[in-house]
């Protein structure tokens, strides 16, 4: 069984007369003591799925349909004071500013303190435990006593990830903990999270718009687009040999810094917004690869070899489309390479 | 570099910052730009890359003026900037902001934050503003440019924005266009086709460019020559594929092995623990500031500052072991 499951959860954001969805009928799974990075534009859900695994999701939205479980319990459905005993103890959740989830007025100690009067451990194990962390997150404990606006960004950082470790949870949730970073910084704490994720024993859904990152610090990589995931399957497979076109122009998009002649390619246009819901593939207006199917019928997931799947009509036709999505132009030109 | 003249050129600037409540000369100066020389011709873009802290931004703000050099002086398009540079100049210099969500006033449709840099110079009139503006969004690839005159800057994508940006930055005719991480608060689907316009704008319009980064996986995409910074210093220049190809300097070679490489099977290099540690105390006056940082240090590196030499034509770096350490190499 695994650690946590998303199992056809689609979300919704309700609106005064209407309700949107973020996320449309997602299914994944998290093996205990292993890494899955979702990747995507900005708009794609990501985070909004990183909200609903740890039950955080605004008022005005909802799991619709589909459920959550974590450590065989339906998540999805729990009350917020049931919530309250897996949050920090057995899940927790480090966000992308560092800067806006620490309170500017109290000192780091401090804010392990409360944390830890909040779920019932006291401020002399909290002080040790700090302490002890600090150490294994190679930050200074006389940092402790210093307050957030005093620390550089990768020590902040740090210190959050030290925070969120307090009750050994067993998953971490970690949406974009590297963007904002200088190079230098984020190596340290990519770094950091690959110790971890070893002698922690330490689950990871790790959200990111950078695939060299989830490449380096996760096991399996979901691709999302438009609250739907595109393709799924082992990190190392899916980059090596992408099935779905939307993959194909993002690995394209990244620049290696060992290739600096390698093209880079755009994707034109942006993702749909919410409110426009397709019938065919929510990617058919950017692919380059786009058919009449395409347009009208949307394509179920199936299976790529041992553990992948993937939710393109084409998806036979990959080597060949990954072949032509290496080209730059084919990108601009809007479904001439079908 | 070419036999074309430059449009800027920075000989020997220094710009150092006395921290508050040191009247008494009890911390440090702060030496954000520490002796920096170089020149960039026409049609041509530099790139600039380092940590923050390195000292880019101080740079980009004393090309554009917001900054005053310390000493040195900094030359564009024939003009030495001064204190108060006159509005030919502040119109030959232009800028374009890392941050799209934040550099267009979500109040102003895209119009008029396009036409905002004409107004500011009383060019034009009501209707040459606005035929202005159009060309430059259409210049910037917003077309046709009509049509999004009157949106605002929430009814755009973030690249959408970024180019709106572009086109307030192109609309003078700048002779210099200084660009601090345009593409990192993008997606990544998008900043191919940024980099693409910022280069083709450059070419077209005979401008020279600075282009501001700490990832080193996007500039050879965009720059011709690259000049990496350590705190304030210029520790290697060259040209951008012999610097990321044969890096002279264990900074760069370090900035570059930082990058996460989006291949799984890849190799990653470990970097030395005494450079991950950060930047550390100030170094002292004399000597490599990378010295406390460099696993290849020696004691002569701390004695007294190390020249720049070239190791290649027109590939400068200041390290006293570069030549040694690239023979150990091969």
């Amino acid at each position: 069984m695994p650690l946590f499951e998303l199992d056809d959860v689609s979300i919704a954001y309700h609106t005064r007369d209407s309700a949107v969805f973020a996320v449309n009928r997602v299914s994944l799974g998290l093996e205990a003591g292993t890494a899955l990075g979702l990747v995507g534009e900005s708009g794609c859900g990501k985070s909004t799925l990183a909200l609903a695994t740890l039950g955080l999701l605004p008022r005005f939205a909802n799991v619709w349909h589909g459920a959550i479980r974590f450590e065989g319990q339906v998540i999805s459905q729990m009350a917020d004071a049931d919530l309250m005993t897996l949050r920090w103890r057995r899940m927790a959740y480090v966000p992308q500013s560092a800067l806006a989830s620490l309170v500017p007025v109290h000192s780091i100690r401090r804010q392990f303190r409360d944390t830890a009067a909040a779920h019932g451990m006291r401020a002399a194990e909290a002080d040790r435990r700090a302490a002890e962390l600090f150490r294994r997150v190679e930050l200074d404990p006389i940092v402790l006593d210093r307050f957030p606006h005093e620390l550089s960004g990768g020590m902040r950082q740090r210190a959050i990830i030290a925070l969120a470790l307090l009750f050994k949870p067993p998953l971490l949730v970690a949406d974009e903990p590297t963007t904002g970073l200088d190079v230098i910084v984020q190596r340290q704490i990519v770094n950091l999270l690959t110790n971890l994720r070893r002698t922690e024993a330490l689950s990871l859904l790790f959200i990111s718009h950078d695939i060299g990152v989830v490449a380096e610090l996760c096991d399996r990589i979901a691709v999302l687009y438009a609250g739907e995931v595109m393709e799924e399957g082992p990190t190392l497979e899916v980059l090596a040999n992408p099935s779905h076109p939307y993959t194909m122009g993002l690995a394209r998009s990244f620049p290696d810094v060992r290739a600096p002649d390698r093209p880079l390619v755009s994707i034109p246009g942006h993702p749909p917004r919410l409110s426009e819901v397709s019938q065919g593939c929510p990617f058919a207006t950017r692919c380059p690869f786009v058919r009449d199917l395409c347009r009208t019928d949307k394509p179920r997931k199936s299976g790529v070899g041992r553990d992948r799947s993937v939710a393109c009509h084409f998806a036979d036709e990959a080597p060949r489309m990954a072949e032509i999505a290496t080209r730059p132009g084919i990108w601009e030109e809007g479904g001439a390479a079908a | 570099m070419t036999s074309q003249p430059s449009i800027v050129s920075f000989r020997d600037v220094r710009k150092h910052f006395v921290p508050r409540g040191s009247m008494f000369g009890k911390a440090p100066r702060v030496r954000a730009v520490d002796g920096v020389t170089f020149s960039i011709a026409r049609g041509r873009v530099l790139g600039i890359a380092g940590e923050s802290g390195s000292g880019k931004s101080t740079l980009a703000n004393l090309l554009v003026g917001l900054e005053r050099a310390t000493s040195g002086e900094i030359e564009v398009d024939g003009q030495v900037m001064t204190a108060t540079p006159d509005r030919g100049l502040r119109r030959a210099v232009q800028m374009v902001f890392q941050d799209p969500f934040a550099s267009l006033n979500p109040r102003f449709t895209v119009a008029r934050s396009v036409e905002e840099p004409l107004l500011i110079h009383g060019l034009g009139t009501t209707v040459e503003r606005r035929t202005q503006a159009i060309a430059a969004l259409e210049k910037a690839e917003l077309r046709p440019g009509l049509a999004f005159m009157s949106r605002y800057p929430h009814e755009l994508s973030g690249g959408q924005r970024q180019r709106v940006a572009i086109a307030r930055a192109v609309i003078l005719n700048p002779k210099l266009l200084v660009a601090d991480e345009p593409v990192s608060m993008l997606d990544v689907s998008v900043r191919a086709g940024i980099l693409r316009l910022l280069r083709r704008l450059v070419t077209e319009q005979h401008m020279a460019m600075v282009f501001i980064t700490h990832d080193l996986s996007i500039v050879a995409h965009i720059c011709d020559e690259l000049a990496v910074m350590y705190r304030g210093r210029i520790v290697e220049k060259g040209p951008v594929r012999d610097v990321l190809r044969t890096p002279a300097h264990p900074y760069t070679q370090a900035l570059i092995d930082a990058v996460p490489i989006p291949d799984p099977a890849a190799v990653v290099r470990d970097l030395p623990a005494k450079l991950l540690a950060g930047f550390g105390d100030a170094p002292a006056a004399l000597g490599c500031p990378f010295a406390p940082r460099c696993i290849h240090a020696v004691p002569q590196c701390e004695a007294s500052d190390p020249p720049q030499s070239s190791v290649a034509p027109s590939h400068l770096t200041a390290c006293i072991r570069a030549l040694e350490l690239r023979r150990a190499a091969q």
